[in-house]
């Protein structure tokens, strides 16, 4: 059934971006550095919410799409 | 005197047998199976066989057959002695031409009457 | 600046909005709507983007860093559930009919009035304040152009005439647009346009800003960041743990994953406005890039601010605006203006919308039906009515929020009120998401949940910012209610070391989430109740079942209904509705009695005017019974979804029956083939044994019959008489032993046993047999162990059959049977070589079969063999090993068995 296996694409990929944006994985990325001209945090916070958009697109608008994750 | 072909691989059925035809008077040939018993038949053309039909080379639904096919030899009376007591077995006997088909164990004294009689008939 | 050309600004700007909205609502009249657009839909949730945003995102940032982007993280990560939770929100709404948050949940709970009026109080409570903030934000601006200069600090004196222009500005837009139809579950075309267009408008005001600020006044990103690194109070900012911790991030994301869809302003855009379920997924991706895009240049101009203006007193707050000012950048300025008083304004007008919806239907219309039974009057008396009622809300509405902002609000901050609000309508979300998802959910729980919630976000949020402004004393917050330290307002129950929101959040969702749960598990629920759980959690089963509604039994007569929903909506709309409704469900009009259905569909209707709750009262006041069986509604819908499931189930157990019947037929032919097979085993075995019998009875007979019989005649008779019966009686025990070996009776006794030991035995056993045919066996084994496990008297049987064949099989005087034991890695193999006349391949296997005489074989085994190969076979299968004749016709024969060492 499609509809099920968007709605578990969804909750994966929610699940996805929780984890990215929680202590731990943000603790890494919360130094005192700077990377590329920008504060390391806030690149990192910035680059993985334009992908997490990216995901979400493609599993909006891909029906017979992947997640993207997938090898 | 009466020629009888005895055709069984047994032999203290084959030593019965030869016993209670020698004693009847008929001139009695053995053979211990197939190959031998056709041998005999083309040398000695007996007027009866006495046939069993488990053989270890040839069974004896092929014996009768090779004599009532032949025209030279179908007038042979052939009597099936066999432990095969199926229906099915016996009328396949029958059909192939045997006079007579008795099943093992049979008794000495009836076996004598019928060939007597099958043979009084010739 | 001119104060004229900022006013002339901001109300040509309000001109163009009311402009969007004529032409939107020109277009859907034309049938071409405007806003049947996912990107349209997906822009119009950019409203929950306010001044706090515009303004109070760089302020945040300024002195906190980062941490201001939870209130857009938790938005984008709760789109991804978009798709499964808010299209079932939306499907609900749909069906039902139903027009606002507190709609939502008191339909769920049984149509409950008192939920309905809960939430709308703690709406109002919370919002409003939300509200004036927007308004203290536009007015704030306004000074801030007006006397523009750079000499001049941020916040300027008093402008309150503007916004009071300002505010009946909006009152009467949102009134003109807003309250065009009585049917309040129906689109605001003109609405929805202009807030997408005021999304537009705010974000391209706002990178344009930042546009100015990275580019134009320093050099890039890099510039900026840079700079910004050099000053050590500035750097700090780039680490989130030196500003702030991770569980308050944690919270906050939580919250705005909430507030994305329980704020009043995010649900009536998000789910009543909701023209097509199928943009949502549009929004999933567009509406987050959306939240990214306005809030790329926040860090860059709160940083540049910072370095700008370090030395002023400007509020952080304001550099947005004070930034091109500053460099006289005054169309720039003009521009951003604009940018902040669209999101401000838009934010404005969809909130009073979704609270006037909430006041005008759960508290005003209600009290008005109670207080004067108005049977039947005049047509379309209630419309109009109804309609004054809600235009008075809007205004009242927009009036509070004023006050509020002229008396309250001067001392805090945009964001906390805004995360104060956010903290309010979370309240919500138990009672709702359980509600879609669990039918044990019930009203009480409800109640209790939010009830619970309501006052610990009071009393955690609420308190502290009024102590905070000064409006009450900080007793209370340092000492705690009736001086327990324990029940202080920032530190409930002991739980120190939390940012206020972080700790009303957490306390207020475990009082709330906890009694919610336990109030549900042990309370009953009304069948109403139940009934609205099943539709609701099923809804994507039900949502087409006609049965969805109120399931009227009872006489309502159709005059009474068309009267009752002709007061509401007017004489034409009525009949048309009704008319468009009997058509499509194929309902004759003209029986004095009205169809269930078409009852059903006018509570639904005039839930839309009025509110689900006032609505099922009111048709109840015309239906002359009352609808005491909906319990039986409920059964028959529960039934039906039974009878869908009885039907699978019937298939599916037919086709296991199916299974079983062939499984029996199969099961019944394998019987009926063993019993042929026991039938043939029988006769095969009875076949073996008359063989000697007819020796034994003919030699007797002879004998019996002979008594002249020569003496040395008699005794070979009798000496074959006597071997005869010894043959019998060996075959009679070989069907025996083969018998006990299939049938698994007989038990290995197994033993260590010397191989080369077993074999000589037996070997010496049979010699004198082979010495009475001159047959010469050899033993071939090099001298060593042969040790293994086995059962020595079977091994010695099988060794005794092969040998006993062999013997009879090797030509007499120069036969020879060589014996041999070979190791083959795990297993010992014994040969039995003899050169007699062989065996032909075909029969290779067969002479191991007992049954071999059977099924019309008419030639006999090689002479002699019985049985014995067939209990070999069998005793060499129980210990696990092999057995198998390599020979060839006239070549001898080689028999070999295998037993494994183990």
């Amino acid at each position: 059934m499609p509809d099920r296996i968007k709605k578990q694409r969804f909750a994966a990929l929610a699940v996805l971006l929780l984890v990215l944006f929680s202590y731990p994985l943000l603790s890494i990325a919360d130094k005192n550095r700077m990377l590329a001209g920008f504060p390391m945090l806030y690149l990192y916070i910035f680059l993985a919410w334009a992908i997490g958009i990216y995901l979400l697109y493609r599993a909006a608008e891909k029906d017979n799409g992947k997640k993207g994750k997938e090898p | 005197m009466k020629k009888i072909l005895v055709v069984d691989d047994d032999p203290y059925i084959l030593m019965s047998l030869e016993f209670l035809m020698k004693k009847e008077g008929f001139d009695v040939k053995v053979a211990r199976n197939g190959t031998e018993a056709l041998d005999i038949i083309q040398q000695e053309t007996p007027a009866l066989v006495l046939l069993d039909i488990m053989m270890p080379d040839m069974d004896g639904y092929a014996i009768c057959k090779h004599i009532k096919g032949n025209k030279k030899l179908q007038h042979i009376k052939v009597v099936f002695l066999s432990a095969k007591s199926k229906e099915s077995d016996i009328q396949k006997g029958y059909d192939l031409g045997a006079s007579l088909y008795v099943t093992k164990p049979f008794s000495t004294r009836d076996l004598m009457k019928k060939v007597r009689e099958l043979l009084a008939a010739a | 600046m001119s104060n004229w050309i900022v006013i002339g600004t901001a109300l040509a700007y309000l001109f163009l909005l009311f402009g969007i909205a004529y032409y939107a609502e020109y277009r859907m009249k034309k049938g071409k709507s405007l806003i049947s657009n996912p990107y349209v839909y997906a822009l119009s949730l950019g409203v929950f983007c306010t001044a706090w945003t515009y303004y109070g995102s760089v302020g945040q940032a300024s002195t906190r860093g980062i941490d201001f982007i939870t209130v857009y993280i938790g938005p984008t990560i709760m789109a991804a559930l978009f798709w499964p939770m808010l299209r079932k929100i939306i499907r609900i709404c749909h069906t039902q009919r139903i027009n606002s948050i507190a709609d939502f949940i008191s339909t769920r709970y049984g149509k409950n009035f008192s939920l309905a009026v809960v939430i709308t109080i703690l709406c109002v409570l919370g919002i409003i304040p939300y509200i004036a903030l927007q308004l203290k934000a536009i007015s704030a601006s306004m000074g801030i152009l007006a006397k523009s200069g750079p000499e001049q600090s941020g916040l300027s004196g008093f402008l309150g005439d503007n916004t009071f222009y300002i505010s009946l500005a909006l009152a009467a837009f949102i009134t003109l647009f807003g309250t065009r139809s009585i049917d309040a579950s129906e689109k605001h075309e003109g609405l929805v346009a202009a807030v997408a267009f005021e999304s537009v408008v705010k974000l391209l005001a706002f990178l344009a800003v930042g546009l100015f600020v990275t580019y134009g006044i320093f050099n890039g990103f890099g510039d900026i960041f840079t700079r910004a690194s050099a000053d050590l109070s500035l750097k700090k900012l780039f680490v989130l743990e030196e500003n702030s911790t991770y569980s308050s991030w944690f919270f906050l994301c939580m919250l705005s994953m909430l507030a994305i869809v329980f704020l009043p302003r995010q649900f009536q855009m998000g789910v009543v406005e909701n023209t097509n379920e199928s943009h949502v997924k549009k929004a999933i991706w567009v509406f987050p890039l959306y939240l990214l895009l306005i809030n790329i240049f926040v860090l860059p101009i709160a940083f540049g601010g910072k370095l700008i203006f370090a030395q002023t007193d400007v509020h952080a707050d304001t550099y947005v605006l004070s930034l091109p000012l500053h460099y006289g950048a005054d169309i720039l300025s003009l521009l951003t203006f604009i940018g902040g008083f669209s999101a401000a304004t838009s934010m404005i007008i969809v909130e009073t919308i979704a609270l006037s919806t909430m006041m005008s239907n759960n508290i005003a219309t209600p009290l008005l039906l109670t207080s004067k039974r108005f049977r039947s009057g005049r047509e379309g008396s209630f419309s109009k009515i109804i309609l004054n009622i809600r235009r008075f809300s809007i205004l009242l509405i927009i009036l509070l929020a004023y006050m509020y902002d002229k008396m309250v609000a001067l001392h805090i901050s945009l964001v906390s009120i805004g995360l104060i609000s956010f903290a309010a309508v979370a309240q919500f979300a138990p009672a709702l998401i359980g509600g879609i998802y669990w039918k044990q959910a019930s009203q009480k729980g409800a109640m209790a949940g939010i009830l619970l919630g309501f006052v610990i976000w009071f009393y955690t949020a609420i308190i502290p910012s009024m102590a905070n402004a000064g409006i009450i004393g900080n007793d209370m917050l340092l000492n705690g209610l009736f001086g327990q330290s324990w029940l202080r307002p920032t530190a409930l129950f002991g739980l120190e070391g939390m940012d206020s929101i972080s700790h009303c959040f957490f306390w207020s969702m475990l009082f709330n989430i906890g009694s919610f749960v336990a109030v549900s598990i042990n309370s009953g629920k009304s069948d109403q109740e139940r009934y609205q759980a099943e539709i609701f959690v099923d809804i994507f089963r039900h949502a087409n079942s006609p049965a969805t509604g109120t399931f009227w039994k009872g006489t309502a007569s159709m005059p009474d209904l068309s009267d009752l929903i002709s007061n509401f909506l007017g004489r034409d709309r009525a009949q048309k509705l009704i008319r468009q409704y009997a058509q499509r469900h194929q309902i004759p009009l003209d029986q004095k009695n009205a169809d269930p259905r078409m009852v059903n569909f006018a509570e639904k209707v005039l839930s839309g005017v009025i509110g689900s709750a006032s609505a099922r009262i009111m048709v109840g006041t015309v239906t002359k019974e009352e609808n005491i069986r909906i319990d039986e509604v409920l059964r028959i819908l529960q039934e039906s979804q039974q009878m869908i499931e009885l039907n699978k189930e019937l298939r599916r157990k037919s086709l296991e029956l199916q299974k079983a019947t062939d499984e029996l037929r199969k099961a019944n032919d394998q019987l009926r083939d063993m019993d042929e097979i026991k039938d043939e085993f029988l006769y095969t075995v009875t076949h073996e044994l008359r063989t000697p019998l007819t020796s034994i009875r003919a030699m007797a007979e002879i004998i019996y019959d002979n008594p002249e019989m020569e003496a040395d005649e008699k005794t070979r008779f009798i000496s074959g008489i006597i071997r005869e019966t010894e043959r019998l009686s060996h075959l009679i025990s070989q069907v025996l032993n083969l018998e006990r070996y299939e049938s698994g009776r007989q038990k290995l006794n197994s033993s260590a046993v010397q191989l080369n030991t077993l074999l000589n035995n037996i070997i010496d056993s049979v010699e004198p047999l082979a010495m009475e045919k001159n047959i010469r066996i050899i033993r071939n084994w090099p001298d060593a162990m042969y040790l293994l496990q086995c059962d020595a008297a079977l091994i010695e049987q099988v060794v005794y059959n092969l040998l006993t064949n062999a013997i009879r099989f090797s030509p007499e005087n120069h036969g020879i049977i060589k014996v041999s034991i070979r190791n083959n890695h795990d297993e010992w193999e014994v040969w039995v070589e003899d050169n007699g006349k062989g065996i032909p391949a075909d029969l290779h296997t067969l002479i191991f079969d007992k049954f071999f005489q059977a099924r019309n074989q008419t030639l006999r085994k090689p002479e002699g063999t019985g049985l014995g190969l067939a209990i070999c076979k069998k005793i060499i299968d129980m210990h696990g090993g092999k057995i198998w004749v390599e020979s060839e016709e006239g070549k001898g024969s080689k028999f070999i068995f295998t037993l494994p060492l183990q």
